[in-house]
């Protein structure tokens, strides 16, 4: 907050009703992600719980196409794919080191 | 029912990357400064008013350590929401989510010899893979 608070500062910014909105529902989202996702690191599993916390990339991508029609091309539809299996191998992975580290 | 809990982070998640389009969106790129400390002073009084707020022991080290984050956490947001101007939401979000995770485990093998097992190195060559095909048009 303090470091936004000086960016702010800094580039003497205006205030805007919109952008209030827009800030205090993205505050209230993040603090809420936040939140739940340490909860779960509690009571559940990390490895898993830390991959669907990655996943949210597809939430912001889903949003993105359908709430304000954004175009993807099919080799972007690809990339964002191997994105998402990328992240489920890091899970595996971090799932086998621990393993090994048990045994 | 950790595993409602986690979707449900996930979501949230998923909603405050999407808050950053939104500045752009609708036309509100020059406020991306105020937008940013509309979002985090909002999480930070949340966070104060929670009842499970415990007051903080100042530490030096750790006061420094919260400043390096803080510096390159914000400097990351404000980088991530100038890209929304210029990059689809969909390259964005898959670059900055995965491909953090994928850059980290590029310099852990390479500064800190950390050793992967073979879904480790697969989910490197993907996350490659997939920044090259997210950046084709």
């Amino acid at each position: 907050m303090l470091l936004s608070a000086i960016l702010c500062l800094l580039f003497r910014c205006s205030f805007s009703p919109g952008v209030l909105l827009i800030g205090v529902t993205g505050g209230i989202f993040l603090y809420a992600a936040v939140y739940l996702y340490l909860k779960s690191l509690t009571l559940g599993k990390k490895i898993i719980s830390w991959v669907i916390f990655k996943m949210s990339l597809v939430v912001a991508v889903l949003i993105s196409v359908f709430l304000w029609g954004e175009n993807i091309t099919s080799k972007q539809t690809i990339g964002i794919m191997l994105m998402i299996i990328s992240v489920i191998f890091f899970g595996l992975d971090m799932r086998t080191r621990k393993k090994e580290d048990v045994d | 029912m950790w595993i409602n809990i986690i979707l449900v982070a996930m979501i949230a998640n998923g909603i405050a990357l999407a808050s950053m389009k939104a500045v752009h969106q609708y036309g509100y790129d020059k406020f991306i400064p105020f937008f940013l400390f509309c979002m985090y002073t909002t999480s930070t009084l949340i966070s104060r008013l929670s009842p499970e707020f415990k007051k903080p022991v100042f530490d030096k080290k750790e006061v420094f350590m919260g400043l390096a984050l803080g510096v390159s956490v914000v400097a990351g947001m404000v980088f991530v929401t100038l890209a929304l101007r210029f990059l689809p939401g969909c390259v964005v979000y898959s670059v900055v989510n995965g491909g953090a995770v994928v850059l980290v485990s590029i310099a852990a093998a390479l500064i800190f010899r950390e050793k992967y097992s073979i879904f480790g190195i697969l989910g490197i060559i993907s996350g490659v893979v997939s920044v090259f095909f997210l950046s084709l048009k």
